[in-house]
């Protein structure tokens, strides 16, 4: 989808009340990464709080012993990190571009000042990202049962 | 597409001899047969039925139809080997014959996408029962509004009909979309589990159809959320696995509460088969 289809069907976007969604339209970019581009590192500040309009993107650890693992992707809609509104603000996997990819980033430092001042917008937010986290930690519950090898005569 | 007739118990008992034509290798445990009846009779069958396959001397098993259901002369049975007697399926070769008892069950009600988006959801070896839906709804497309397929696999070593899918895929017939649990690094596709697709594909909820088949709590968590965006549980439809034996309804292998799988199942909908669905040892 194109940003500005993004804005209008973002969950985390729609429904703000009008001098948030105002903030929240001042302070988005938009960026693009080409396929393979780095977008953040793994314990690197979570300083930018970035929402996928088109393209992929991978969330990788390191293993050391070989090429890094790929732990989810992340596609059109998908938030991109959650830690930017956590203390200690600092990214817990590594996240590259799959393909080429347009994402609307924020300053999460700019976001997080202004939900201290904001109790709809910082509702809002911490609403939309609890939900995502809920539902990211049912899905690797789902993924810890390895469901599909199963199987008896 | 017509019901078929139900089988004479006698018949319905006797194994027929086909003849193996073809075997091709899937993946490292599954292969896809074709095999012929040596009678040259032609199987009929609707999407979503199942065979009794019988290995001479080693035992018979239920596996879902795989092939296409308008050429009948052939019949196509993806098996993956798990057991013993789909070990022995897994080693056989042109020209070996094996028995086969059926078509039974239920099959995916097509009728029921007639007008309406249809979402197809499989997740591992649940693609091959799902695969004869695809093609039937593929030839009926005019019929179906948006058509999507959404295929989660272990790995992508496990990914099933790789042919298929990069065909559909490449067409603009239906919208589909593949994610693996784990990767390697080269694996440049969607990591993730197949309920993170739902919104990528274009479906109304109140006019949709879901078909939905895989591992028993995959398909649970499927229907839930296909049920909590509002797609009606009717029209959520699922295959039940369970042992069948005989493929009647004489035995009781299968039961599943008040119902036989092999004569109320393999496929029925999510407001039927949904309050069975947790417990525990059924």
């Amino acid at each position: 989808m194109t940003v500005q289809e993004l804005k209008r069907n973002s969950p985390i976007l729609r429904g703000l009340p009008p001098s948030s969604a105002s903030f929240m339209e001042a302070v988005g970019r938009e960026t693009t990464f080409e396929p393979g581009s780095l977008i953040f590192e793994e314990d690197g500040p979570a300083d930018t709080f970035y929402l996928v309009a088109s393209g992929k993107v991978g969330l990788e650890i390191s293993l050391h012993t070989g090429p890094p693992a790929l732990i989810e992707t992340l596609g059109s809609g998908d938030m991109l990190g959650l830690s930017w509104l956590f203390p200690p603000h600092r990214w817990s996997w590594r996240a590259r571009s799959l393909t080429h990819t347009t994402l609307l980033a924020f300053d999460a430092e700019s976001l997080r000042n202004r939900c201290a001042s904001d109790a709809d917008l910082a509702l809002h937010m911490y609403q939309a990202v609890a939900a995502e986290a809920v539902r990211r930690l049912h899905a690797t519950r789902m993924r810890l049962l390895d469901i599909y090898p199963g199987g008896d005569e | 597409m017509t019901a078929l007739a139900p089988l004479a118990p006698i018949e319905a008992m006797l194994p027929i001899p086909f003849r193996v034509i073809s075997v091709s290798k899937e993946t490292s445990d599954t292969v896809t047969l074709v095999l012929e009846a040596m009678n040259g009779a032609p199987t009929r069958f609707e999407p979503g039925q199942f065979m009794m396959m019988y290995v001479f001397g080693v035992g018979e098993v239920p596996i879902s139809i795989s092939g296409n259901p308008r050429v009948p002369r052939t019949l196509v049975q993806t098996v993956r080997a798990v057991g013993a007697v789909t070990n022995a399926i897994c080693g056989l070769q042109p020209p070996d014959v094996v028995g086969i008892r059926g078509p039974y069950g239920t099959g995916w009600p097509l009728d029921e996408a007639v007008g309406r988006d249809l979402v197809i959801v499989a997740g591992g070896i649940g693609l091959a029962p799902l695969r004869p839906a695809i093609i039937e709804a593929l030839a009926r497309r005019s019929e179906i509004r948006n058509l999507s397929l959404l295929y989660g696999a272990r790995t992508p070593a496990d990914i099933l009909y790789k042919d298929d899918l990069l065909g559909w895929e490449a067409s603009s017939e239906i919208e589909v979309e593949v994610t693996v649990d784990r990767a390697p690094s080269d694996w440049w596709g969607d990591v993730g589990v197949v309920t993170r697709l739902l919104p990528r594909v274009g479906f109304d909820p109140p006019l949709t159809t879901a078909f939905v088949c895989g591992p028993e709590v995959m398909m649970r968590v499927v229907a839930r959320e296909m049920r909590d965006v509002g797609v009606a549980p009717d029209r959520i439809f699922m295959s039940i696995e369970r042992n069948m034996k005989c493929g009647v309804g004489f035995c009781g292998h299968c039961q599943y509460g008040s119902d036989f799988i092999c004569k109320s199942g393999p496929i029925g909908s999510f407001s039927a088969f949904g309050n069975r669905l947790t417990v525990d040892e059924i």
